[in-house]
C-alpha cells in the first residue's frame, strides 16, 4: 500500500536535532518504508535517518511531502503527521 | 615570550607544559578492493560503527548525570552511528564501487559535512563538527587505530584547534590542568567540561595550535583570558604567585567558606552565585554562595528548542541540588548577541536595541510560557523566584506578568501542585525602568541591577567595541546616581534589591557598591571568595565614604584610580 500526504513544519525550529529524532523514532517503530521531501522536489531522504532529515535543513514553514510504502502505510503517516501537528511536542 | 588573549570561560590560573592534539589529519587514500574482499570490508565497517557505538555508550555512562549536557552531545553522535541511511550509503560505495571501508566513510560522511556546512542556520552548520567527529570515531577504528587518547604522564595544558566533543568528554579524568583551544565560546563543549571539572581554560585563541609546540611552557590565566607562550622569568614568577595565591585560597577555603561575609562594623551582605548550568550549583555552594541570584537559562536553547519538560527536569535539578536555597530563575534573555538569527528570524540594524529578551519572549509567547510552566511547577519542590530581563516599560511588566498568573490558572485547572506564591521580579537595566523605579516597586517582588546592560544603555557604548570601549566606564558618576536611586528607592518600598552584573564579582568596586547601599551582591561563583575577603576587611563607614567621594567626582578615571588604590592595599597578593 503507498500513501502521500503533504505537511508543513509548523515548529520554531524546523527539524534540528531533537525534531529529527524524534521523527525518527516515530518512524521507525513502522515496518512500511516511509520517504520525506520538499513539496515539489524529487530529492526525498529517508524518515528513519537522522543525518537525512537534517541534512534537509527544513525550517518552520517549510512545505514538505510525505510518502510511505508497505503494509501500515497509513498508520505511519497518521502517527508522523500527529507529531508535525503537535509541533513535536515542543510548545 | 608571547601573550595571546582569548576568551576565559573556566577561571583558575595553570601553569604547565603544551600538549597539542592535532585535529589528526587521517589520510584516506582513494583505495579499492577485489570482488573477493568486498563482504569483509562490509564487516569491517559493521564493526567498527558497532564498537563506535559502544565506546560512546561507557562514555555516556561515565559522564552520568552530572555531565549531562555533554552527554545529550553524545547521544546525539550516538543515534547519527546507528542511522540506517548512513549505513546504507556506506555499503552501497564498497559493494558497487568497491571502496574500502575507510575511504566510503570519509565519502559518505564528507558529503554530508559539505551539505552542513553550506546551511545558512548557525545551528546546523555548527552540525558540521558533529559529523567530522563521527567521521573520526569510525576511521580511526575501521584503520585500527588505536584510540589516539593520549595518557598524560604528567600534568599538561591541552592545547587544540577545536576539541570535538568526544575528545573533550574523554579527557575528564585525565591528568589536564588547563586547556587553550583555537575556536568556541562559553557555550563550546570545552568551556562546560572545563568549569566542571574546574580546570581553567581559554578559548578564542584563534591560533595557538599553530603558535604552540609540544613542551611549550603555557600559564593559563583563566580570569582575563590570557596565555603566555613561554613566558620569561620575571613573567613566571607573577604567575606562580598567582597560581599559589589562587590555589592557596582553594586551601583556605575550607575554613574561610563558613565565614560570614560581614565587615568589621558587623555588617553581613548576602553573597549569590550567577550560574549557566546546574552542574555549576555544587562549585558555586563550595565557594560559599547562599544560593542562586542569576540562572541564565539560554544555555538550554543550544541544542534546539527546549520542550517544556527539558525546562522542568533541568529546574528540578537546579532546585533539588539548591536543597531549599534560593534559585532565581531568569526567563529567556535572548535575541542581540545571543541566538539572534534562530530566535529573532529577521535582520535587525541594531539588535541591541531590537527585538531582545523580554521583547523577544511577548512578541513570542510560545518561548516564554513554556519555561513558565516549567518554572512553576518546580516551585513545589523549593523556594524558586522569576527574574524578568530588559523590562523597559511599565506595560510590559504587566503583560508578562498577567501571562505568568493565567499559566498558574491553567495548572491549578490541572491540578499541578505549586508554591503558593513564587515572586516574580526585573532585571534593573534599561535607564528609562531605573529612572521610575518608584513607580514599578509596587508591581514587583523584588529588583535585580543588571549592570552590563545598564552601564551600555545608558553611556551608549558596546563594551566589545574596541574604538569606544575605553567610555565603557561602570564608575560613571551617572551610573552611580542611578544605581544610588534605584537602591533608595527599593529601601523606601521595602523591596529587595541586589546586583548581579559583573561589576559586583570585581574585587575594586566592591566597597563602592556596598556604599551605595547595596546588601546582596550575586557573582559569578569563583570570585566569591575574593569579593568576601575584601568585605570581611572593610568597615561600612569606609565604603560609605569611598561611595560619596565617587559620587562626587566628575569622572570615572578619579573614581577608577581611588578604587584601584584601596583593592590593591585590601588585596595585596591579587595584583
Amino acid at each position: 500500500m503507498e500513501v502521500e500526504r503533504k505537511v508543513t513544519v509548523s515548529n520554531k525550529y524546523g527539524l534540528h536535532a531533537r525534531a529529527s529524532t524524534a521523527l525518527v523514532k516515530t518512524a521507525s517503530q513502522f515496518d512500511s518504508e516511509v520517504l520525506l521531501g520538499r513539496d515539489g522536489s524529487d530529492e526525498f531522504v529517508d524518515a528513519k535517518s537522522i543525518l537525512g532529515i537534517m541534512s534537509m535543513g527544513a525550517e518552520c514553514g517549510s512545505n514538505l511531502y510525505l510518502k510511505a510504502d508497505g503494509d501500515d502505510a497509513a498508520a505511519a503517516l497518521d502517527a508522523i503527521i500527529s507529531l508535525f501537528d503537535r509541533k513535536f511536542d515542543e510548545e | 615570550m608571547e601573550t595571546i588573549k582569548g576568551i576565559p570561560v573556566s577561571p583558575g590560573i595553570s601553569i604547565a607544559d603544551a600538549a597539542l592534539l592535532r585535529s589528526d589529519n587521517l589520510r584516506i587514500h582513494r583505495r579499492f578492493v577485489g570482488k573477493d574482499d568486498i563482504e569483509s570490508e562490509v564487516r569491517r565497517f559493521e564493526r567498527a560503527a558497532r564498537k563506535a557505538g559502544r565506546d560512546l555508550d561507557i562514555q555516556i555512562e561515565a559522564l552520568g548525570e552530572d555531565l549531562m549536557i555533554a552527554a545529550q552531545v553524545l547521544q546525539t553522535h550516538r543515534d547519527m552511528l546507528d542511522d540506517p541511511g548512513l549505513h546504507s550509503d556506506v555499503l552501497i560505495r564498497i559493494r558497487e564501487n568497491n571502496f574500502t571501508a575507510a575511504y566510503a566513510v570519509s565519502i559518505v560522511l564528507g558529503e554530508y559535512y559539505d551539505r552542513f556546512e553550506k546551511m545558512e542556520s548557525e545551528y546546523l552548520s555548527e552540525r558540521s563538527h558533529d559529523i567530522k567527529d563521527i567521521e573520526r570515531q569510525l576511521l580511526t577504528r575501521i584503520l585500527g587505530k588505536r584510540r589516539e587518547r593520549r595518557v598524560f604522564r604528567e600534568n599538561v595544558t591541552v592545547v587544540a584547534h577545536n576539541l570535538t566533543p568526544s575528545q573533550t568528554a574523554s579527557m575528564a579524568k585525565e591528568m589536564v590542568v588547563g586547556f587553550a583551544v583555537d575556536v568556541g565560546g562559553r557555550t563550546s563543549h570545552t568551556a562546560i567540561l572545563a568549569r566542571a571539572i574546574q580546570v581553567p581554560a581559554v578559548v578564542g585563541l584563534k591560533d595557538i595550535s599553530r603558535k604552540v609546540v609540544n613542551g611549550d611552557t603555557l600559564v593559563i590565566d583563566g580570569y582575563t583570558g590570557e596565555v603566555i607562550v613561554n613566558p620569561d622569568k620575571k613573567t613566571l614568577a607573577i604567575y606562580r604567585r598567582k597560581a599559589r595565591y589562587s590555589e592557596k585560597f582553594f586551601s583556605q577555603l575550607q575554613e574561610e567558606i563558613g565565614w560570614p561575609a560581614e565587615t568589621i562594623d558587623g555588617y553581613e551582605i548576602a553573597l549569590s552565585a550567577n550560574i549557566e548550568l546546574p552542574e555549576e550549583i555544587s562549585t558555586a555552594l563550595e565557594w560559599g554562595a547562599k544560593g542562586i541570584g542569576l540562572y541564565r537559562t539560554e544555555f538550554l536553547y543550544d541544542q534546539g528548542f527546549p520542550d517544556e519538560e527539558l525546562h522542568f527536569k533541568t529546574y528540578r535539578k537546579a532546585v533539588k541540588t539548591l536543597r531549599g536555597r534560593d534559585l532565581v530563575i531568569r526567563t529567556l534573555d535572548a535575541g542581540a548577541d545571543k541566538f539572534h538569527e534562530e530566535f529573532v528570524g529577521f535582520a535587525e540594524s541594531n539588535p541591541f536595541l531590537g527585538c531582545r529578551s523580554i521583547r523577544l519572549c511577548l512578541k513570542k509567547p510560545d518561548l516564554f510560557l513554556s519555561q513558565v510552566r516549567a518554572a512553576l511547577r518546580v516551585s513545589v519542590f523549593g523556594p524558586i523566584k522569576i527574574m524578568l530581563p530588559m523590562i523597559s516599560t511599565i506595560e510590559e511588566l504587566r503583560t508578562a506578568k498577567e501571562m505568568i498568573a493565567k499559566v498558574r490558572e491553567e495548572l491549578a485547572a490541572e491540578g499541578v501542585e505549586m508554591a503558593p506564591r513564587v515572586p516574580v521580579g526585573i532585571m534593573v537595566e534599561v535607564p528609562s525602568i531605573a529612572l521610575i523605579i518608584d513607580r514599578v516597586a509596587d508591581e514587583v517582588d523584588f529588583f535585580s541591577i543588571g549592570t552590563n546592560d545598564l552601564v551600555q544603555y545608558s553611556l551608549a557604548v558596546d563594551r566589545v567595541n574596541e574604538h569606544v570601549a575605553h567610555l565603557y566606564q561602570p564608575s560613571h558618576p551617572g551610573i552611580l546616581r542611578l544605581i544610588r536611586e534605584v537602591i533608595i528607592t527599593s529601601n523606601r518600598a521595602d523591596i529587595p534589591v541586589s546586583i548581579c552584573g559583573e561589576m559586583c564579582s570585581e574585587p575594586a568596586y566592591i566597597l563602592l557598591l556596598m556604599g551605595l547601599g547595596l546588601r546582596h551582591f550575586s557573582l559569578s561563583p569563583i570570585a566569591i571568595p575574593t569579593v568576601k575577603r575584601v568585605i570581611r576587611q572593610v568597615t561600612m563607614k569606609e565604603a560609605v565614604k569611598v561611595a560619596d567621594e565617587c559620587l562626587d567626582s566628575e569622572q570615572a578615571s578619579e573614581s577608577e584610580e581611588l578604587l584601584a588604590k584601596r583593592v590593591k592595599k585590601l588585596l595585596p597578593d591579587f595584583f
